[in-house]
């Protein structure tokens, strides 16, 4: 399935047709996922910040630009949604003694042997404002200024935050360092990953979307 | 250097989390759920999104429409001397041959009634033989007579002038007749002497009196049943001056008021033990019938309360629960409530009223504390524009009222909410209990012309 054939999934959910929106989901599910997965604490939360924006992308897809890619669209709105989710939810940090991690020797961390899972377990181990500030300026590529706008808070308070998360993520990589590099325990927690995305055909056409566009 | 620690950091993030090598794996539940919120959108229509706004509008462009339709019509003013008559036309009292006729068998009195007005004058008629026939043919109608002078006044009944009785026939039926006296002086007894005399055969026809009232301006009289009706009205003195006359039906007309009120509140949750103090500033637009108040509007209402956090809601996981919150919230409060009148004297009025309120949520800010001085979990929490609870808080409430004059009254009104269902972000049991008070001002005195 190439653009064309997502195009055509794209107009069986603006008909709201119901087998092209599971497509379109079962498609773009991982993708998604694995952004919410980053603004959220667990799978939980994250599939229903996720949902929360699927339900936006099938009631707003009449807006979608098909000259614009969908991937990047789509993405936006994930990331959107997860800060509507911060921000219907705790907003401020609850403070934590980081005087710990100030003190941390930063070593050299890019040595460090992390996978995603390790990662993704750090970040969400992170509070939520933090989190989402770490998310917004190191993943996402925002400016304080931005991120002050987006979370209705100061760029001191972005700035802050971020300083504040990687003192968190430092200290959680020397822990597991120490630990004899094992921190994947993800899975007693929800977590549940599979090498393959799909085994309907529809995923396999997903798969070949993804590639395009 | 740091910076450059702090990039390195970055990168090793953004490039391990950019690719995932195994992504989520699809779930069944997740797309049950998803469903769920389609179907949910699919039964929802989306009028609902604007039922608050609609509701509001609907309640506001009701209260107009009452007050458009119940508006009196323009007010009649007669001149002195003049006699208007208004009655549903029957094919008999609109005939002018009738008319003659009926002049030649009652005598001076319609006699000089036909000439006070050109207008068909029933309140002749009603009580004339020449009259009864509209009786016997089933016809009914209405009339007002409004006459200016008390000479001419007391003219419209010719019996009346005479003493003896004017007998309208058998079966004059649903005769309603409405006399509107107007004269310079009030105390004359054109308006007020009655005489009933008791059921007499005239004519071989048994007569009774069933109701028979001139009252200030208006007079009724009802034969329903049987052949009417003996009166006996005074002659009374020439009238010294006269005014104009302004005919109201107030009796069943709807009374429009506009209301602005402040209040201190206290706010709990499941009690007021804990109460915190409150406060609101509303608007309200009432519509009053006879004893009952229909009202509605809206008010901004602070809501501050503290409660433990065993009566606190939410799917949020703490990493350790706090012991108590201290919430405030900022919400619309839209009622609707119906009002009686329990008493009414002396420019002083009580109602007690019941009703159920929609609470529009602005906003709910929630503080959390934690058993130790230091907090071991969020502290803080804000809900903006999320919640609506519609028509789940019972108010009850009595208002007292003193008229500072005809247009404006003093309002104070001790009140007390009641939830019917949890409220807010949170979950909660609010209840409010206060005391409003405010000005309210008459709206009916700006129609009058």
């Amino acid at each position: 399935m190439g653009e064309e054939e997502l195009h055509q999934l794209i107009r069986g959910c603006i008909k709201q047709e119901r087998g092209s929106q599971k497509a379109l989901y079962k498609v773009f599910y991982g993708f998604s996922m694995g952004i919410c997965l980053r603004y959220t604490g667990n799978r939980e939360e994250a599939a229903e910040v996720m949902n929360q924006g699927f339900f936006k992308v099938f009631t707003h897809l009449e807006s979608y630009d098909p000259a614009r890619p969908f991937k990047a669209w789509l993405g936006k709105i994930m990331m959107n949604v997860s800060i509507d989710y911060y921000r219907a939810n705790l907003k401020m940090a609850y403070t934590e003694d980081l005087d710990k991690a100030e003190h941390l020797s930063d070593g050299d961390l890019t040595d460090k042997k992390l996978n995603y899972d390790d990662l993704l377990k750090m970040v969400q181990k992170l509070p939520n404002a933090y989190r989402t500030v770490f998310n917004l300026f190191a993943i996402d590529g925002y400016s304080h200024d931005e991120i002050a706008a987006m979370l209705n808070i100061t760029s001191g308070t972005s700035k802050s935050n971020l300083h504040k998360a990687r003192q968190k993520l430092k200290q959680m990589i020397l822990e597991a360092d120490s630990s004899g590099n094992n921190i994947n325990y993800g899975k007693s927690n929800g977590m549940d990953y599979s090498s393959i995305v799909a085994i309907s055909s529809t995923d396999r056409q997903g798969a070949t979307i993804r590639k395009n566009i | 250097m740091k910076k450059e620690k702090d990039e390195g950091l970055d990168d090793l993030f953004k490039k391990g989390l950019a690719d995932p090598v195994s992504e989520a794996a699809f779930r069944d539940a997740d797309w049950d759920a998803m469903e769920q919120m389609l179907d949910k959108r699919k039964r929802r229509p989306a009028i609902l999104y604007w039922l608050p706004y609609l509701s509001g509008v609907a309640a506001l462009a009701l209260l107009f429409l009452g007050w458009m339709l119940f508006k009196p019509d323009a007010v009649k003013v007669q001149k002195p001397g003049q006699v208007a008559a208004i009655q549903k036309p029957t094919p008999a009292n609109t005939k002018t041959d009738q008319q003659k006729e009926n002049t030649g068998t009652s005598g001076g009195h319609t006699r000089q009634a036909a000439d006070s007005s050109k207008q068909n004058n029933p309140a002749a008629y009603a009580n004339t033989p020449g009259d009864s026939k509209h009786g016997r043919n089933g016809k009914s109608f209405f009339n007002t007579l409004s006459v200016g002078g008390a000479r001419r006044g007391t003219g419209t009944h010719a019996a009346d002038l005479s003493g003896k009785p004017a007998v309208a026939p058998a079966d004059n039926t649903q005769q309603n007749l409405a006399v509107a006296n107007n004269t310079a002086q009030p105390n004359t007894a054109v308006n007020s002497t009655l005489a009933t005399n008791a059921p007499q055969k005239i004519n071989g026809v048994d007569t009774t009196v069933k109701q028979n009232v001139i009252a200030n301006n208006v007079s009724k009289v009802d034969s329903s049943a049987n052949p009417t009706v003996a009166n006996t009205v005074t002659p009374p003195t020439a009238p010294k001056s006269k005014k104009p006359a302004i005919k109201s039906g107030s009796s069943n007309r709807p009374q429009f008021a506009f209301g602005v009120l402040a209040s201190s509140n206290l706010n709990g949750v499941g009690s007021l033990q804990e109460s915190k103090l409150g406060g609101n500033f509303a608007l309200r637009f009432s519509m009053t019938l006879s004893k009952w108040t229909v009202s509605t509007g809206a008010s901004y209402a602070i809501a501050p309360y503290n409660t433990s956090f065993n009566n606190y809601h939410t799917n949020y996981q703490f990493p350790a629960n706090p012991t108590g919150v201290s919430a405030n919230c900022r919400m619309l409060d839209i009622p609707l409530n119906i009002n009686y009148q329990v008493y009414n004297k002396h420019n002083n009025k009580f109602t007690v009223g019941s009703g159920l309120s929609s609470y529009i949520m602005l906003r709910e800010d929630y503080n959390f504390s934690y058993a130790g001085s230091y907090p071991t979990g969020p502290t803080s929490y804000s809900v903006i524009n999320k919640n609506r609870n519609f028509l789940s808080i019972v108010n009850l409430d009595v208002t007292y009222e003193h008229r500072i004059n005809s247009n404006v009254g003093l309002l104070i009104e001790p009140y007390y909410k009641i939830p019917l269902a949890d409220v807010g972000a949170s979950q909660v049991r609010l209840q409010t209990a206060g005391v409003a008070v405010g000005f309210n001002v008459n709206l009916n005195s700006f129609t009058k012309h």
